[in-house]
C-alpha cells in the first residue's frame, strides 16, 4: 500500500495567549480544514494569560497535512508555538 | 513572520490620571479610526451602534452612508485593495451586522485589509437573546483574520491600535470589532497617550533556498513564472516587472495577479486556468521549472491538480508560509517579503530562446478573434476598447459572471489595483459598492464598473449612494437577459437544462437609473460602441450604459470541471 492511501493523524501542541474566543477559534479552524478533533485537553498556565492546547486530530481524507495545519493555526494572532507528532492512519476506504 | 516583533504598549488609559477628562467609549473609537489616519467610514446607522453616530459629526471622518450594509462592507473592500491601508465599514447589531458578512468573507478570501466595527447590545443584554442580538464574533469566526469583543472601554484605544495592524501587515484580512452599547457609551478618564503597536517584520529569504532557486532558474529550459494576488499584497510589482525582464521568463498570471506585470509586457502570455488563455494553459503544462509567486495553487488556477504542470519543479515564493506546501509540494520554498527574495533570484536561464519563441508564437496563433459576425455587440471587444480607451488612470470593479471572465481575458490593466474583482468568494454584487469604495480611495481615477443583468440586482439600490455624493462611476451594463454563467454550464453540462436562469423580464435599467437621478443610455448595436465609450470616458458626473447582449454569447476557453488545463473547451469558429 502507498503512503497517499494513509490519513494523517497527529497531536497539536498548541500555546496561546488566553483571550476571548481563542480555543473556538483554533478547534473550529482544525474542522475546518478537514481534521477530525479526537481529543482534547488545556492546560493554563499559572499566570492565567497563557495556555497550552492539546489536539489529537485525524484527517478526513487523503491529502490532509497536519504540518499545513500546523502552519494555519500558527499564523493565528495569539498562537505563539505548534507542535506536531505525526502518524499514519490506513484509510478504510482506500 | 516573526511574532516576536509584535507588540502591543500598555494602555495608557489603564493608568490614574486625576486630571484625565471623561470620554466616551464612542468617542474613543472615533479618536482611535483618525489616529490610524482613516478618512472614510462605510456605515449604515442603527440602534446598538448609535453612541458612534453621535460621535462622527465633528470628527475628522467622512462617513458614507450605504443604503444596505453589504455595500459597506464591499466599498471598505475595494477601498482597501486601492490604498493597502484598512478599508473600514461600521454597522449595528443584529442585521446590521449579518448583512456585513458576504463583505467580511469577500475580503478574508481575497486577503484585504479591512477593519469592520460592529454595535452589539450593552452588556449585561447580551446572552439573553435581546431585540437586534446576534452572535457576531461567533458569526465571523471563519472569515477574520482576527476579531475582539470589547469588554470594557478602557481596552478601546489599544484593542483598536492592534486591530489596525493585523489587517494590514503581512496576509492582510478583516478584523472585526464588536461593541456592546455599554461599552459605547460609558465614560472613562484618560490621559492624553496612545497606544502604540508595533507591525511584525518578514523574516529576510533563505540564503540557501534562493541559492537553490537560482540553480533551478539557470538549469530550466522551459520555465514558467506563475503569479497571482500575492504581489499587490506585498507591493512587490517593481520586483516582478524587473524579475520578468531580466530573465525573459514567460509569464502567467491568476485572476488576482492581473496588473502585475502591464498586459502588454512581452512574454505575457494571460491569465491561466479555467478561463485562462489557450497559451497561458500550455506553457504551464510544458514546463520544467514553474516559478510561483504569491499565487496558492487555487482550483480554477490548476485544473486537475495533479495533472497541473506535472514535469515541472517548482520554486514557491509566498508571504504566507501555510501557503506553500499546501497543495503542491515545492522543490524549493521561499517564504517571506517576495520583493526581498524577487531581487535575489538574480540567475538567468542559458538556453530558453527557443522557448521563448514557442510561447510567443503560441500567443499570436491562439490569440482572442473580435471579429464576430452580426451587428449585435460583441461584449469582449467592447470591453477591451473601453480599457485601452480609459488609459493608466483606469480602475476597473466588475461582478461576478461571464462579464467578470471577459474583463479578465480582454481588458488592458497597468496594476493590480486596476482591476478589483471578487476572486475567492465570487460576490455577485461586489462591482457597484467596489467602484463606490474605489473613487473615495483614489479620486482622480477613472473607474469604471463592469456588471451583469443578475449582479447588478444584488446591489442596484446602491445607485441611490451614487447619486447622494455625485460619485462619478462609469457604469457598464452587460444584459443578456439571463444568468450568463449558469445558463452556460447548463447548455455544456447539464444537457442544456436550462433551470431558473431567465431574467428576460429584467425592468428598463436606463430607466431605473434614471429614476435614481442618474444619467443613462442603451445601446444594442455595434455602430454605437465607439460613441458610447466616448460618452462614458467624457462625462464627468455619473453615468450608466446599458448594453444589450446576445444570451447565446459564451466565454471561452472553458476548462471543464475536474480537467487538465490542457482540456479547454473552445469556441467553435
Amino acid at each position: 500500500m502507498t503512503p497517499s492511501a494513509y490519513n494523517q493523524s497527529a497531536r497539536l501542541f498548541i500555546e496561546f495567549a488566553t483571550a476571548e474566543g481563542a480555543v473556538v477559534r483554533m478547534i473550529g479552524l482544525v474542522e475546518r480544514r478537514g481534521f477530525l478533533v479526537r481529543r482534547v485537553a488545556m492546560a493554563e498556565q499559572p499566570c492565567g494569560r497563557r495556555a497550552t492546547l492539546t489536539l489529537m486530530v485525524e484527517g478526513r481524507d487523503l491529502g490532509r497535512s497536519a504540518d499545513t495545519l500546523a502552519l494555519q493555526l500558527g499564523r493565528l494572532h495569539g498562537v505563539g508555538r505548534v507542535e506536531t507528532e505525526t502518524a499514519l492512519i490506513q484509510d478504510q476506504a482506500a | 513572520m516573526s511574532r516576536s516583533a509584535s507588540a502591543v504598549s500598555p494602555s495608557p488609559t489603564q493608568r490614574a490620571n486625576p486630571a484625565a477628562e471623561l470620554v466616551s467609549g464612542a468617542r474613543l473609537v472615533v479618536e482611535a479610526l483618525e489616529r490610524e489616519g482613516v478618512r472614510h467610514v462605510f456605515g449604515y446607522p442603527g440602534g446598538a451602534i448609535m453612541p458612534v453616530y453621535d460621535a462622527l459629526p465633528g470628527s475628522g471622518l467622512q462617513h458614507i452612508l450605504v443604503r444596505h450594509e453589504q455595500a459597506a462592507a464591499l466599498a471598505a473592500d475595494a477601498y482597501g485593495r486601492v490604498t493597502g491601508r484598512p478599508g473600514v465599514c461600521l454597522a449595528t447589531s443584529g442585521p446590521g451586522a449579518t448583512n456585513l458578512v458576504t463583505g467580511i468573507a469577500n475580503a478574508f478570501l481575497d486577503s484585504v485589509p479591512m477593519v469592520a466595527i460592529t454595535g452589539q447590545v450593552a452588556s449585561p443584554l447580551m446572552g439573553t437573546d435581546a431585540f437586534q442580538e446576534v452572535d457576531i464574533f461567533g458569526i465571523t469566526l471563519p472569515i477574520v483574520k482576527h476579531s475582539y469583543l470589547i469588554r470594557s472601554v478602557e481596552e478601546i484605544p489599544e484593542i483598536f491600535a492592534e486591530a489596525f495592524m493585523l489587517a494590514r501587515s503581512g496576509r492582510p484580512g478583516p478584523v472585526l470589532i464588536d461593541l456592546p452599547k455599554d461599552m459605547g457609551q460609558k465614560r472613562i478618564a484618560v490621559s492624553g497617550d496612545h497606544p502604540t503597536v508595533s507591525a511584525p517584520v518578514w523574516p529576510a529569504p533563505n540564503g540557501e533556498a534562493i541559492e537553490r532557486a537560482n540553480a533551478l532558474i539557470a538549469a530550466a529550459r522551459s520555465p514558467v513564472l506563475y503569479f497571482g494576488g500575492g504581489v499587490s499584497i506585498a507591493r512587490a510589482e517593481r520586483a516582478l516587472r524587473d524579475f520578468a525582464a531580466r530573465t525573459g521568463i514567460p509569464s502567467v498570471a491568476t485572476l488576482k495577479g492581473l496588473g502585475g506585470l502591464p498586459t502588454d509586457t512581452p512574454g505575457f502570455l494571460g491569465m491561466l486556468g479555467m478561463h485562462g488563455t489557450r497559451a497561458a494553459n500550455m506553457a504551464v503544462d510544458e514546463s520544467d521549472l514553474l516559478i510561483c509567486v504569491g499565487a496558492r495553487f487555487d482550483d480554477r488556477a490548476t485544473g486537475k491538480l495533479d495533472t497541473f504542470a506535472a514535469k515541472a519543479k517548482v520554486i514557491h515564493l509566498d508571504g504566507d508560509p501555510a501557503e506553500i506546501g499546501k497543495l503542491r509540494r515545492p522543490e524549493v520554498a521561499i517564504p517571506g517579503d517576495i520583493a526581498r527574495a524577487l531581487d535575489l533570484l538574480t540567475a538567468v536561464s542559458a538556453d530558453i530562446a527557443a522557448w521563448q519563441a514557442k510561447c510567443a508564437a503560441n500567443a499570436e496563433r491562439w490569440a482572442f478573434a473580435y471579429d464576430a459576425p452580426g451587428n449585435g455587440i460583441y461584449a469582449p471587444a467592447m470591453l477591451k476598447q473601453l480599457s485601452e480607451a480609459a488609459g493608466d488612470k483606469l480602475i476597473m470593479t466588475c461582478d461576478v459572471g461571464q462579464h467578470q471572465m471577459w474583463v479578465a481575458q480582454h481588458c488592458r490593466f497597468t496594476r493590480p489595483q486596476a482591476h478589483l474583482t471578487s476572486a475567492g468568494l465570487g460576490t455577485m454584487g461586489y462591482g457597484i459598492p467596489a467602484g463606490i469604495g474605489a473613487l473615495f480611495a483614489e479620486p482622480d481615477a477613472t473607474v469604471v464598473t463592469v456588471s451583469g443583468d443578475g449582479s447588478i440586482m444584488m446591489n442596484i439600490h446602491e445607485l441611490a449612494t451614487i447619486r447622494r455624493y455625485r460619485i462619478p462611476l462609469k457604469i457598464v451594463l452587460l444584459d443578456n437577459g439571463t444568468l450568463g454563467m449558469v445558463r452556460q454550464w447548463q447548455e455544456l453540462f447539464f444537457d442544456e437544462n436550462f433551470s431558473e436562469v431567465d431574467l428576460s423580464d429584467n425592468p428598463d435599467f436606463a430607466e431605473v437609473a434614471r429614476a435614481f437621478g442618474i444619467e443613462a443610455f442603451t445601446i444594442d448595436h455595434r455602430s454605437e460602441v465607439p460613441g458610447a465609450i466616448d460618452r462614458l470616458l467624457r462625462t464627468e458626473g455619473p453615468i450608466f450604459c446599458h448594453v444589450r447582449i446576445d444570451p447565446r454569447e459564451n466565454v471561452w476557453p472553458l476548462v471543464p470541471p475536474n480537467s487538465a488545463n490542457t482540456q479547454m473547451m473552445e469556441k467553435s469558429r
